[in-house]
């Protein structure tokens, strides 16, 4: 059996083969590349992280048309002494500062800010800062109403009256993707140049949080990929021994990375903060098909031994060959699941995602092109040729020590450790299931991270700097000017402040009770709405219409209550929306319908459909990669059991995010996606091999270790370099990427266990047969066509077939079937010939010659039997070989193959038995019409010259039989003798042939004297019968 | 000191049209001796308007009021206003007392009818800055100005429309009102021809530009020397808010303002309604 037909082979070999044209081509892309990442963008944009169709973005729009942008700059300001003069004109020159810039639309501070109070006989109406108090106590009294009005503290003014704020909404320019940075910078200066009269300043707002994103992800890409590649290196090395072997990973990483970017810069797809760890990903994951390659190069010349240098380029070609060939297909697969797994994320309605799974899958798929073409173009160029034996590849160590702990395991506790598993799977897929979602782009980076410091900083002294509004809509016009709808508002107010969950909210409702309250006599109960609708219009002419815009709409139909707050959790703040929905839902009734608004919210809403998309493209992936391994396995049986390793270290990974309370985020959400792309690699791996070893060996438990052995160095090898891969992903100053990291570690962890651990286990009680094996196995056409055993079958069936059983490989004249022995298998003859023979003690009696498609010892397979014939190999033989029991194991997932060989062997069984039945038919007859018999009797024949021989006969016919001797006497063919047949008298007979100590006779009796002969044998028969 | 009447000190300049002085057709005047003709021009003792006021926010949205506004010269030639709206219905009757005052800043109360009562207001710290009642001028727009606690800077005549203009700058000049006001200067666009005032630009305390009034109407004549301006835009750039008056009807007889009418016990009395 000749693999000659393989159609990945060509593929597989065109690096080797067409070396040349392979490097020009590899190197011109590269050019090309090189300067798409000219093109490259970076895309930092809240817009990323909201899903595509949220019908909350209308709304936005809406909203934002008519109330003004929640996407406001803080600028904090801190000082001891900020209420003297000195400060507070350091400070109004910061705000006029930025005020001056260009693109500013409003800057609001204590400067701007209105402020109404009574005092003695006033009412004071207007900016609570219009300019710079010079004396004591002024200044005192400025601190004061700054502290006592609910429209400034907490806004404006920290309640030690220490810090402050300095709000800034910009006129965003859509179409500068530098905007942000830009405004990012320019206040870094103003701050820069003024901030130093104040003890402390800071900016906080989208444009810091862009910047910070853009320079983090700067930062990681710089950081995290060289680690990523040290580690690679370190890895390999430790493993494979091989300073090649660590640069070949390198060098086609490096060029993936390239290649992807340039892609990413040409197609206009931009890099994200997901993408810092693409680099990482590549160099990693990309690597670890390299590993296999060359774990296999490398055992493939430990078995050369030395090579002469003449020997060298010859030696490099056919490693390089044999090992595509091998791990060719696997490698295709491979790749192929990785980029689905990655390409799954395609499908999000998150911009993040969605543009990083674009540049995984990119990346991946690149790699995998790359790998195809350069790794056995390299390989066939400079690979090495000399194998060291202190570079032996180690499979010491601590490769060892995994490897027989687990073998320790599977043998003595396989099916505890099944169930333990099972157990654990389920408890951690309840965990699992109580995960929590995060999108806030705050939370993106680390708690220490100055600008998360900076976010605490302002949400304690002052109040988060998240916003968002609760527009109210109610079907009337001027709702909001009367004063059932204003005390709506407070109420939610009110509400919000018993639950405690936001920082801050002011409304429409604010204005009018707070002058309510200064035309009262700064009476605190009076800061409520009054009854008297003209008195609410009244009290509104104290505002200008651009003090009020943001809470009220022209017609008052439409109210706000902008709400700030600090919350970074999305499962937080949407569980409190949820609640807070109910309430205002609650309160409002049917006067007004309500809608929470804001970007903050857009993108914490995503999280949840981050979920479900999440959800959906794990199941979307697992079915892909189900049918690949179903059609891979050729059933679909096959395909669920290769899919348990790769989920459970889903689920074990989930259910560890749920305990250690990690959130599902844009960057965790890819986990799952991406390990179960990688740990299905080393499936693949497994599988192949071990289908492999077992169609070589009758012992299953053989193959696997031998599978295992051949396997575990570069399945440790690359989980490991993926594990401390992954781990450099901790390095990197954005939380959700360090926890991506830190889960995708433990998942390869978790992959590694399941793949050396449960895979073996699960492989022990399965046979599968891959669909590659059964396109590359060559039959001659003849033995389909003759063999009984694959009636009925197709061709495809019949290859599976013979896949799933044992083929075993004979010399010539080697014994297949031992005749004595007592056997319980059925052989088919697939290449060669067999003889039959029928040993005697002292001679072998040739009974024939058999062709490919003859079935042998069919009676064993049904029942162990002693064989009455033997069956030597006469050329180089391969038989296939059926024993009970393995068929039954082996075509457990392919029962309809099962079913059709089994009545194949029913039927070959049947005609046997019809054939022995006829055999026996005819045999009575004969004997009806020529009984033979042996005679128990001792016979004398007198030879010719007068000599006496003694003997029995057998097969005693009337036409002659055999007679054995007891003496030496030799007769030679055509002697005559005269046997002396009881009452019957003598008879003659000539020899026909003397072996050994049997003498066939014929007799020459006419027919007359035969009928006598018959008469006489009927009547010893009898006799002997009786 | 001059009183220019009632509100919108430069609202008012606008609807003041004095006859040209033959004293500056002698020689080229400065931007005081400008100012000095230009407010001895457009003084008139009584003053009644009826005046709409419409309200433009960014998005295009239209709010009117209707208002009255008296102007009466008092003792030392110092004013006294009252503003009281009539329309909408919910701000009837809301009313603002203005006096001038000598020796510091002016008195103010307001009355909102709803509550009935009248309260004072501050016309110091900062409420200068304040807009008036949800309108594009502040209260410092509106505050009678002192020309002596201002400089005035002639500046390079311009032509607008094909007219020529003077064009003089403003700038506060008493510490006081440097401190308080809103704006570090004013360019005031007079034609020559009748010193009429056609436009001001206004400038932060940075003097960056803030925004514009216009005159929008040719002027009328009230009196001998005296013409006013019956329609004229303020279009507040930073606050993207735009207000016009127009002036319904005017007199400016002594009975239509009657002396008594300018004291807080006369508001709240509600003899200010209708």
């Amino acid at each position: 059996m000749e693999k000659t037909f393989n159609p990945f082979r060509d593929v597989m070999l065109f690096g080797a083969k067409f070396r040349l044209p392979v490097a020009i081509v590899v190197l011109c892309f590269s050019v090309f590349a090189f300067f798409g990442l000219d093109q490259l963008q970076i895309d930092t944009s809240l817009d990323s992280l909201i899903q595509n169709d949220d019908p909350q973005a209308r709304i936005y729009e809406q909203v934002v048309k008519e109330f003004g942008s929640d996407d406001t700059t803080l600028v904090y300001v801190r000082d001891e002494n900020l209420w003297s003069t000195e400060k507070l004109k350091a400070l109004e020159e910061l705000h006029y500062s930025f005020a001056d810039l260009d693109y500013i639309r409003r800057v609001e501070s204590l400067f701007t800010v209105s402020s109404v109070r009574a005092s003695d006989d006033y009412v004071e109406a207007g900016p609570l800062l219009p300019y710079v108090p010079e004396s004591a106590e002024e200044l005192a009294w400025v601190r004061e109403s700054a502290l006592y009005s609910p429209l400034i503290r907490g806004n404006f003014i920290s309640a030690d009256g220490h810090s402050t704020v300095i709000s800034v909404t910009l006129d965003k320019n859509p179409d500068d993707p530098k905007f942000d940075y830009r405004v990012y910078k320019d206040f870094e200066r103003i701050l820069a140049e003024q901030g130093g009269a104040f003890q402390q300043v800071f900016q906080i707002g989208s444009p810091r949080v862009r910047t910070e994103l853009q320079e983090s992800l700067f930062r990681d890409l710089g950081l995290i990929g060289p680690i990523s590649a040290g580690v690679l290196i370190a890895c390999i090395v430790v493993f494979l021994r091989n300073g090649f072997a660590a640069l070949l990973p390198l060098f086609t990483s490096g060029l993936s990375i390239l290649w992807c970017f340039g892609l990413m810069g040409w197609l206009g797809v931009p890099l994200n903060i997901l993408s810092a760890m693409l680099p990482s990903l590549i160099i990693v994951m990309g690597s670890t098909e390299d590993t296999h390659i060359l774990s296999s190069y490398l055992q493939g010349l430990e078995q050369e031994g030395r090579v002469s240098e003449a020997e060298r380029a010859r030696v490099r070609f056919k490693l390089t060959l044999s090992t595509m060939k091998h791990l060719g297909a696997p490698l295709v697969l491979t790749t192929l699941t990785t980029v689905i797994g990655l390409g799954t994320n395609m499908i999000s309605d998150v911009g993040l995602i969605r543009d990083f799974g674009i540049a995984a899958t990119l990346g991946m798929a690149l790699n995998g092109l790359i790998t195809l073409l350069c790794v056995p173009m390299i390989l066939a160029t400079i690979g090495p040729a000399r194998f060291s034996e202190s570079r032996r590849p180690i499979f010491s160590g601590v490769a060892r020590v995994v490897l027989n702990f687990f073998n320790y395991l599977r043998e003595s506790y396989g099916t505890l450790v099944l169930l333990v598993t099972l157990l654990f799977g389920i408890a951690l897929a309840y965990a699992a299931s109580q995960m929590h979602v995060s999108n806030d782009p705050l939370a993106y980076f680390k708690p220490q991270h100055a600008l998360i410091q900076d976010a605490e900083t302002v949400h304690e002294e002052l109040s988060g700097m998240q916003v968002f509004y609760i527009h109210v809509e109610a079907p009337d016009d001027d709702a909001f000017r009367k004063p059932k709808h204003l005390r709506k508002l407070l109420e939610i107010e009110n509400l919000m402040l018993r639950r405690g969950a936001f920082d801050r909210f002011i409304s429409i409702a604010d204005f009018v009770a707070l002058v309510n309250q200064e035309w009262s006599q700064s009476e605190r109960k009076q800061y409520r709405i009054p009854d008297d609708e003209g008195l609410i219009a009244q009290y509104l002419l104290f505002f200008h219409q651009n003090d009020i815009s943001r809470y009220l709409s022209h017609d008052g139909r439409r109210a706000n209550i902008v709400v700030r707050h600090n919350i970074r959790s999305s499962h937080r703040l949407n569980e409190e929306l949820r609640e807070l929905r109910r309430e205002v839902q609650r309160i409002l009734g049917d006067s007004a319908k309500f809608e929470f608004v804001g970007k903050n919210l857009m993108v914490n809403a995503t999280a949840e459909r981050l979920m479900s998309a999440q959800l959906q493209s794990l199941v979307l992936l697992l079915a892909v990669i189900f049918v690949m391994m179903s059609l891979l396995f050729t059933s679909w049986r096959g395909g669920v059991i290769a899919m348990i390793p790769n989920l459970l270290p889903i689920i074990f990974t989930f259910g560890l995010m749920a305990l250690f309370g990690v959130p599902l985020n844009p960057g965790t959400a890819t986990v799952a996606v991406i390990a179960i792309g990688v740990a299905i690699d080393d499936t693949i791996h497994l599988l192949t091999r071990y289908n492999e070893e077992v169609r070589k060996t009758r012992q299953p438990d053989h193959a696997i270790r031998t599978t295992l052995e051949a396997e575990a160095v570069p399945v440790i090898s690359t989980s490991v370099s993926l594990f401390l891969g992954f781990s450099c992903l901790l390095a990197s100053e954005f939380s959700i990427i360090a926890q991506f990291g830190a889960l995708s570690a433990a998942s390869m962890f978790f992959a590694l266990v399941a793949d050396l651990l449960i895979t073996p286990i699960l492989m022990s009680r399965i046979r599968l047969v891959s669909l590659w094996d059964i396109l590359a196995l060559r039959l001659d056409p003849a033995v389909i066509r003759n063999s009984e055993l694959f009636t009925g079958m197709s061709a495809y069936q019949v290859r599976k077939a013979i896949l799933l059983s044992e083929v075993r490989n004979f010399e010539p004249g080697q014994v297949i079937i031992r005749q004595g022995a007592i056997e319980s298998e059925m052989f088919m003859l697939l290449e060669g010939t067999v003889e039959i023979f029928l040993r005697k003690k002292d001679r072998d009696i040739h009974l024939a010659d058999v062709a490919p498609g003859a079935i042998l010892g069919e009676v064993g397979f049904v029942k162990p039997i002693q064989r009455t014939a033997e069956v030597r190999a006469k050329t180089r033989v391969q038989m296939l070989v059926f024993e009970a029991n393995r068929v039954r194991v082996g075509m457990r997932f392919y029962p309809r193959i099962a079913a059709k060989l089994n009545l194949n062997i029913s039927a070959v069984l049947g005609s046997r038995l019809a054939e022995n039945i006829q055999r026996v038919r005819e045999y009575s007859d004969d004997r009806r019409r020529s009984p033979r018999f042996s005679l128990s009797r001792p016979v004398t024949a007198t030879l010719a010259d007068g000599r006496k021989v003694m003997g029995s006969v057998r097969n005693l016919s009337v036409d002659g039989g055999s007679l054995f001797l007891t003496g030496e006497t030799r007769l030679e063919p055509g002697a005559l003798l005269e046997f002396e047949l009881g009452d019957l008298g003598a008879l003659g007979a000539r020899v026909i042939r003397h072996d050994n100590s049997e003498v066939v006779v014929r007799f020459t009796a006419d027919d007359e004297r035969k009928k006598d002969l018959l008469t006489w044998i009927r009547a010893i028969a009898s006799e002997d019968l009786s | 000191m001059q009183n220019l009447g009632f509100v919108p000190r430069r609202v008012l300049w606008l609807l003041l049209v004095l006859s040209a002085p033959s004293v500056l057709a002698a020689e080229e005047p400065d931007g005081a001796a400008i100012l000095k003709e230009f407010s001895t021009r457009h003084q008139v003792p009584y003053e009644f308007e009826t005046v709409t006021l419409k309200m433009t926010d960014a998005q295009g949205n239209e709010t009117t009021r209707v208002m009255r506004r008296y102007a009466r010269k008092w003792d030392e030639g110092k004013y006294r206003h009252l503003v009281v709206f009539d329309e909408p219905s919910t701000v009837h009757g809301t009313a603002l007392l203005a006096w001038q005052n000598a020796s510091g800043p002016d008195h103010q109360w307001t009355y909102l009818p709803a509550q009935n009562r009248v309260r004072k207001q501050s016309a110091t710290r900062g409420n200068l800055r304040q807009y008036f009642m949800g309108t594009d001028l502040t209260y410092e727009d509106i505050s009678a100005e002192d020309v002596e606690k201002y400089a005035y800077e002639r500046q390079p005549d311009q032509q607008l429309d094909g007219v020529d203009v003077f064009v003089v700058r403003a700038r506060p000049s008493d510490p006081d009102l440097q401190k308080e006001t809103g704006y570090q200067h004013r360019d005031l666009f007079l034609r020559k021809d009748n010193f009429v005032l056609v436009r001001v630009d206004f400038y932060d305390m940075r003097g960056k530009f803030v925004k514009r009034l216009l005159a929008k109407s040719e002027p009328v004549s009230i009196g001998e020397t005296a013409w006013r301006v019956d329609h004229v835009l303020i279009d507040n750039e930073r606050e993207q808010h735009k207000t016009e008056l127009i002036v319904n009807a005017r007199q400016t007889d002594e009975d239509a303002v009657p002396k008594n009418m300018f004291s807080s016990q006369y508001i709240a009395a509600k003899r200010h309604f209708k």
